[in-house]
């Protein structure tokens, strides 16, 4: 057999890239049971249909300065709307490639795997960088670029070279968001071989995301404080947006990196045509592409240093410091179960993430000024926070066997009473549920010293709350078991009912909870004496539910063994 | 003309003062090898040795951060394409790509190494017959055992006619009548011409199989000799527990050997 030349030979494996890629799509589709199958056509259509709003959105609002009824819209206003491009695109630009990778692992060609085959780096590079343009992220970037394409219909004395000059500015801002994804993607991989620095990078992200879904507010808050300073001045929150035209002039060093970021580069590449600047126009094809050489090059190092280290880091022998202990008289089983749970949750990413979600929000919301009336948070304000804490860490309560995997067996071969099994799980959710708030309680108590006497009912409509979660945890756990890692900032769940069930009997617990509230308001009972009986009851319950589980545990552990184990597990 | 066919090939494999560290950590350190072209060569240590960094650095899966590889006398570096061809690897980790079917997968890899289409059919149609998995050759590799996995990482690595073959721990968890014929295979095959770089825990198969034993531990060779040198004195497991200074204790485990 004579081989191949080495072109036949590239083409050869760019066919086969592409029919595998095509596989792992059909495959992932496949696999699915057909609950996953009807709620992902659901969630595709609903970001299709997102997406295309989005689009002719953007379109529009590019648009509108160019419409004959709007000639005359004041400059100010034009500006605004480049803004609000900008800021679409830059947001994509900058948050897709994790959204990705945290959503659509399956979907990605694993590198590593297509390292024996004769390939080289640049070339294993190049189809990497090619199969970038196929994947979700780049898909969901087009309808924007028709979006702008749309909207030049619109321009005023827009010629058709006008028009057309637009296609390789699109073209090379397309180019520079595919690579520049790619790029921050393969980072991201980079960074996430050390479980330090994907645990770190989860907790910025989670940050980031919080932060931006209580920006609205924190604006608000500083209107409402501004207008209160300056109560003659009439100041709208629309005089805010409209009087800062400040990006397109260099003024400050966040403006410099704004004006020379590719995002900022295209709008202005864009305004340039609208002015019918085409040496502006020039200048900033030229800065696109330079852009798109530098990132390609950076990619193409990066990956070469990605791909010739270890998946996972050698470290040499490593001794992990155990400074976790339980000092409680209780039985051996209880106490072991309970430790090595808890040594899991706070080793594990999930479980890190989870703890620190809720005291992050405490935080966030006092910033927003959210339960800062004259007489200090209300008590629905804590219970709220007390709800959030459960919602934010449901997964970890109503799969508790999941994170286990083969490790299951132990409680089946080694014959333990199942009791204790289960008082070792809900002591060990129960203790990490407490330290979550008291570490919220005293971040309460620092930015609302006025709080005290909340968390004197606080406490005990927490422990309603967490009793409720338990027997909820533990009969859930018996009857739709599911694989789960703790470690992978995906998390897979196969069925997603049971997390459906669980947010609606959470919502009934908490209205449970809420309960003595009611009563106290009308009756006048002391809230004390109320929530104390409630969280007897809900106490009694639990222990009632623990005791069914734990009957039928003997009978349901080889189901739930062969669903934590299944082979197509996360 | 006469002077070159009377020259002895290069060595299918060579190394010179390879090492690898991590940080601090030193996982191979100077390491000297040479195997001759159609040598069976085995390669032994305890675990944590080196063996499958030793293999990675081998195969280009790993830089080594000192020291050079050369294969049929050339140079190798990751991006040394013509050479990846000659080489098939079973690595210690099976990178397999799960959702595809063992048949897909064979024909992707094949693809990969450039063995035309109509080979392609007939080659992984009598592989997966003696693999014995024809009736499983449309099944996802997710729900292959862990032999099974193994089985078909090793017809991914012959598809395109190695000249020179990596195996890291090939039979682990193959069964009795799978590695008996893997056996066979292999050692037909350094009859004819191939070169065999194995690690492998089973001596005895160690034994039967390789013409040439090195030893390596704690990132350091610490000998390598002919198979025929090896059992003049003893038997390998004899010589590898002296080397690796682990002789069985006298008395191990009092508290459960001595139990009612």
């Amino acid at each position: 057999m004579k081989p191949l030349k080495d072109h036949q030979l590239r083409s050869q494996q760019l066919g086969a890239l592409l029919r595998l890629q095509q596989y792992l799509m059909v495959r992932a589709w496949q696999k699915q049971h057909q609950l996953s199958r009807w709620s992902s056509l659901l969630s595709h259509g609903f970001s299709t249909l997102f997406s295309l709003l989005l689009a002719v959105g953007v379109g529009f609002v590019i648009a509108l300065p160019g419409m004959e009824t709007l000639q005359t819209a004041p400059d100010l206003l034009l500006r605004w709307l480049w803004i609000f491009a900008f800021g679409i695109l830059g947001f994509m630009w900058t948050l897709s490639p994790l959204l990705f990778l945290m959503k659509n692992e399956n979907l990605s060609l694993d590198l590593r795997k297509l390292l024996p085959f004769p390939m080289g780096v640049k070339t294993l590079h190049r189809y990497h960088c090619l199969l970038a343009f196929f994947e979700p992220w780049s898909l969901f970037f087009y309808p924007l670029g028709l979006a702008v394409l749309w909207s030049s219909a619109y321009w005023p004395e827009a010629t058709l070279v006008n028009r057309l000059a637009l296609v390789p500015l699109l073209g090379l801002w397309a180019m520079v968001h595919t690579l520049g994804n790619r790029l921050l993607q393969d980072m991201m991989l980079r960074l996430f071989q050390s479980r330090y620095w994907k645990e770190l990078l989860s907790l910025i992200l989670l940050f980031v995301v919080i932060f931006a879904s209580f920006a609205p507010a924190f604006v608000a808050e500083q209107l409402t404080q501004e207008k209160l300073r300056s109560a003659p001045i009439n100041l709208s929150p629309d005089m805010l947006l409209y009087s800062q035209p400040f990006w397109r002039v260099i003024e400050t060093g966040l403006n410099a990196l704004l004006y020379f970021s590719p995002p900022g580069i295209f709008v202005q590449g864009l305004w340039a045509l609208y002015e019918h600047q085409y040496l502006v126009w020039i200048q900033q094809l030229a800065s696109l592409g330079l852009w798109s050489f530098l990132i390609y090059q950076g990619s193409w190092k990066l990956l070469k240093g990605l791909l010739q280290e270890p998946e996972t880091p050698i470290t040499g022998p490593y001794k992990r410091k155990n400074n976790l202990n339980l000092h409680l008289p209780l039985p051996p089983v209880i106490q072991a179960v309970a430790l090595k749970d808890l040594h899991t949750y706070f080793r594990s990413l999930l479980g890190k993430l989870a703890f620190f979600l809720t005291p992050l929000m405490v935080i966030l919301l006092r910033g927003a000024g959210l339960g800062a009336q004259a007489g200090g948070p209300s008590f629905s304000y804590l219970l709220s926070i007390i709800g959030y804490l459960f919602l934010t860490s449901v997964y970890l309560y109503i799969n508790v066997f999941g994170p286990e995997g083969e490790g299951f067996k132990h409680y089946i071969l080694s014959g333990a009473d199942p009791r204790a099994i289960f008082l070792g799980k809900n002591l060990a959710l129960g203790l990490f549920a407490c330290a979550q708030f008291s570490l919220i309680s005293g971040i309460f108590l620092c930015l609302y010293p006025q709080s005290h006497a909340l968390f004197q009912t606080g406490w005990l409509s927490f422990l309603s709350l967490l009793f409720g979660v338990l027997s909820l945890g533990n009969l859930l756990s018996i009857r739709t078991p599911g694989p789960m890692n703790l470690n992978k900032s995906h998390y897979k769940q196969n069925n997603g009912t049971p997390i459906l069930l669980s947010f609606q009997v959470l919502m009934v617990l908490s209205g449970i909870i809420s309960l003595p509230l009611l009563l106290h308001a009308w009756f006048s009972t002391p809230l004390l004496l109320l929530n104390s009986t409630l969280c007897m009851l809900m106490g009694f319950s639990w222990y009632a539910i623990l005791t069914y589980a734990a009957q039928l545990f003997p009978q349901e552990a080889p189901f739930i063994l062969e669903s934590i184990t299944a082979k197509d597990a996360a | 003309m006469k002077l070159m066919d009377t020259m002895p090939p290069p060595p299918a494999l060579e190394t010179h003062a390879l090492s690898r560290h991590f940080g601090r950590f030193t996982a191979v350190k100077n390491l000297n090898i040479t195997v001759p072209t159609g040598a069976f060569f085995g390669f032994l240590g305890p675990n944590g040795a080196g063996k499958s960094t030793t293999i990675k650095m081998l195969t280009g899966l790993l830089t080594p951060s000192a020291g050079s590889v050369r294969i049929f006398g050339e140079n190798f570096h990751p991006q040394a394409v013509a050479l990846k061809r000659k080489i098939g690897v079973v690595p210690e980790k099976l990178h397999l790509f799960e959702q595809l079917s063992a048949r897909e997968y064979l024909h992707f890899s094949a693809t990969m190494y450039g063995v035309a289409k109509a080979d392609i059919t007939t080659r992984s149609e009598e592989i997966l017959h003696f693999m014995r998995l024809e009736d499983k050759q449309h099944q996802a590799l997710a729900d292959y055992s862990h032999g099974m996995r193994k089985k078909i990482a090793l017809a991914a690595a012959l598809m395109h006619q190695p000249r020179l073959l990596f195996l890291d721990e090939p039979f682990e968890g193959l069964d009795v009548v799978s590695a008996k014929a893997l056996q066979q295979l292999l050692k037909t095959l350094t009859q004819k011409g191939m070169t065999i770089f194995l690690t492998s825990h089973i001596l005895d198969i160690v034994e039967k199989l390789c013409d040439h034993v090195a030893m390596i531990q704690q990132g350091e060779l610490i000998a390598s000799a002919p198979i025929e040198t090896w059992l003049s004195k003893g038997s390998l497991e004899s010589h590898f527990l002296k080397h690796m200074g682990q002789e069985p204790l006298h008395s191990p485990l009092s508290w459960l050997t001595e139990a009612p």
